[in-house]
């Protein structure tokens, strides 16, 4: 076995297989694209230039403020190959959530893209860690006071040079921010040894290879992201990366670029579906549908198999503290009487997972709780939040999902709903106490209460609502005050002023009672103010 | 094409967006972009381009319409297409 074959770290690793892969093209993004040997000496140079210029390395961490253009790929390349860890921010959330991921994770670099550079004063303002700024599509920011590195000083550097991660590597491939219950977000940090590990496991269940063409949907703040680009580059294959805004004709876009593999939260298909884009066999060139990150509905996967005839279909299930998926479920289309929801699975072959009481016991239904090498160590900077959702048994470390589940032996682990007030939107993991905590301080109201809101009973939910308790602002200067502060997919679509707040037995707001609220069912009917 | 046809294409457009975001008063320009509409979001996108492409009995590559700018380029994709 060659040197650069051993699972090092994931910045070695890809350069290695890139020398193998140079004309080979490695990612499209817009009309543009790069072969493996651009993407690569793009990155390679950034990579240098961060450690000549600043110092950034093993231990250090990289920001990445860019849309889905070649720049953010490069950059997060840029960063493995420095043998640094990246942190994604994301172009669509507020600035001061931004700051708050940049703060949390005591980033001492950034790297940012032409579109968002004019902003980055605002963003990086009076962040003690943060040194060095780059802008590998040129220019500087005026008015910042911190290194500023433009496009000489990150110009491509030969492939065979040696890249700083050939020498020295790091612990952590990437930083991921989630939304956390305490009204800030909580770091997860992935070590390259856990990403090696997911690659393991969906190798087991897939076979990508230099011909495949992946297709790139989420935000790279989503770390279904880090299935589409490692998988994809330790194939050989090419990544073509969707903007944003052409999400929902991805189907048009797999016909017209001969995708052949495809990850996404179930709500995109469902969404497509809805559109009525979802035609019978017009994906006829994918071959591997995965679905994560929410409930998938057997109507759904029946759906898909019928637009995607030749692809099988898998329901992947995993936190992002597990590194993107950590179960398999095969689903086998052509049932005459489709699962309202598909299992979870099995987990991958040498990862464990059980359900456990609240107590610490195993049984037969409980929360589903995972062991194993692609779960973290523990959360960013919080042992107090690691302690509480990590505990030993058995001989192992398992990690609590906040999933209920039970097992059944012909489909393995079936989902059951939540333990706590965490939520999916659109495929977004949401803490509700995060957009109670937010809308609290905006309204001034002493008690708040959000809930998911779906367009039909049983289906994910595509937004929320809050309640709140006498509040002395008022609805309007609220959601602009929230829209400042939380994603696009956090801000509820309407806030509503109540005078008095339902409580059920034990004292607490009773989420059920508000559920049945006329106002819950006009929003259903008809979001938007 | 001259301007008139250019105006009478933002009005249908404005027609349409109007009507999928429900909000009557809506008046853009060549200029809007999405950002500058309450309520026009990557789900309300696609249902824009859809009720357009019904409308002109037409149909884009998601490549087009990633590369939508604003109103503006819309007009241009429309008048590519007819």
């Amino acid at each position: 076995m060659e040197a650069d074959c051993l699972p090092k770290d994931l910045g070695s690793t890809l350069i290695g297989l890139a020398r193998r892969n140079r004309q080979s093209t490695a990612l499209w993004s817009r009309g543009a694209q790069l072969s493996y040997e651009e993407l690569f000496e793009r990155a390679s140079g950034i990579a240098q230039a961060l450690v000549e210029n600043g110092g950034v390395g093993p231990g250090k961490r990289v920001a990445i403020l860019s849309d889905r253009t070649l720049t953010a790929y490069v950059s997060i390349v840029a960063t493995l190959l420095a043998g640094a860890t990246y942190v994604p921010l994301n172009p669509r959330f507020p600035i001061q959530r931004n700051r708050q991921i940049l703060q949390e994770s005591g980033a001492f670099a950034l790297l940012c893209d032409e579109r968002h550079r004019a902003l980055i004063g605002e963003v990086v303002e009076g962040l003690p860690s943060l040194e060095l700024v780059g802008f590998p599509e040129g220019g500087i920011a005026e008015g910042v006071t911190l290194k500023q590195l433009g496009a000489e000083a990150l110009s491509p550097r030969p492939l065979d040079l040696s890249a700083p991660c050939e020498s020295a590597s790091g612990d952590f491939a990437y930083l991921f921010f989630t939304s956390g219950s305490t009204g800030k977000p909580k770091g997860v940090p992935i070590s390259h040894a856990n990403v090696f590990a997911y690659l393991d496991g969906i190798r087991t269940i897939c076979n990508i290879g230099p011909s495949d063409r992946l297709l790139q949907l989420v935000d790279l703040t989503f770390d279904l992201s880090v299935h589409d680009m490692f998988l994809c580059w330790t194939s050989g294959a090419c990544l073509y990366s969707v903007p944003e805004n052409a999400v929902l004709l991805c189907t048009r876009f797999v016909s017209e670029h001969d995708i052949t593999a495809w990850l996404s939260v179930p709500s995109t298909a469902g969404l497509i579906k809805q559109a009525g884009l979802l035609e019978p066999s017009s994906m006829p060139t994918l071959r591997h549908t995965f679905f994560c990150g929410e409930a998938l509905t057997g109507t759904v996967a029946e759906a898909w198999a019928e637009a995607a005839p030749n692809s099988h279909i898998t329901n992947i299930y995993g936190p992002t503290e597990a590194t993107v998926a950590f179960s398999a479920f095969q689903y086998v289309p052509g049932r005459k009487d489709p699962p309202a929801v598909v299992p979870l699975g099995e987990p991958f072959p040498g990862q464990h997972m059980a359900l456990f009481s609240e107590t610490g016991e195993k049984q037969d239904f409980g929360e589903i709780c995972l062991a194993g090498s692609q779960v973290m160590e523990g959360y960013w900077q919080d042992p107090e939040l690691t302690a509480r959702r990590m505990f030993d048994a058995d001989g192992r470390r398992w990690y609590r999902t906040g999933d209920l589940g039970r097992y059944d032996v012909g489909e393995g682990f079936l989902y059951s709903g939540r333990a706590d007030h965490q939520v999916k939107i659109r495929g977004y993991r949401v803490e509700l106490q995060e957009i109670e905590h937010v809308v609290r301080e905006e309204a001034r109201s002493d008690l708040v209460a959000v809930l998911p809101w779906s367009q039909k009973p049983g289906e994910p939910a595509m937004g929320c609502a809050a309640f709140a308790l006498n509040p002395l602002q008022d609805e309007i200067t609220t959601l602009q005050a929230c829209r400042a502060r939380l994603p696009e997919y956090m801000v509820p679509t309407r806030i509503l002023a109540v005078t008095d707040m339902p409580f059920n037995a034990n004292g607490k707001v009773d989420y059920v009672a508000l559920r049945s609220h006329p106002m819950m069912a006009r929003i259903m009917e008809r979001p938007r103010r | 094409m001259d301007s008139t046809s250019r105006q009478v294409i933002l009005d249908q457009i404005n027609a349409i967006v109007s009507d999928v975001l429900r909000l009557p008063d809506l008046c853009m320009d060549e200029a809007t972009t999405a950002n500058d509409v309450p309520g026009w979001d990557s789900l309300t996108h696609i249902q824009i381009i859809i009720e357009i492409e019904r409308k002109y009995g037409v149909r884009f590559t998601s490549t087009e319409v990633a590369q939508l700018e604003d109103a503006g380029s819309l007009i241009e994709l429309v008048i590519k297409h007819s």
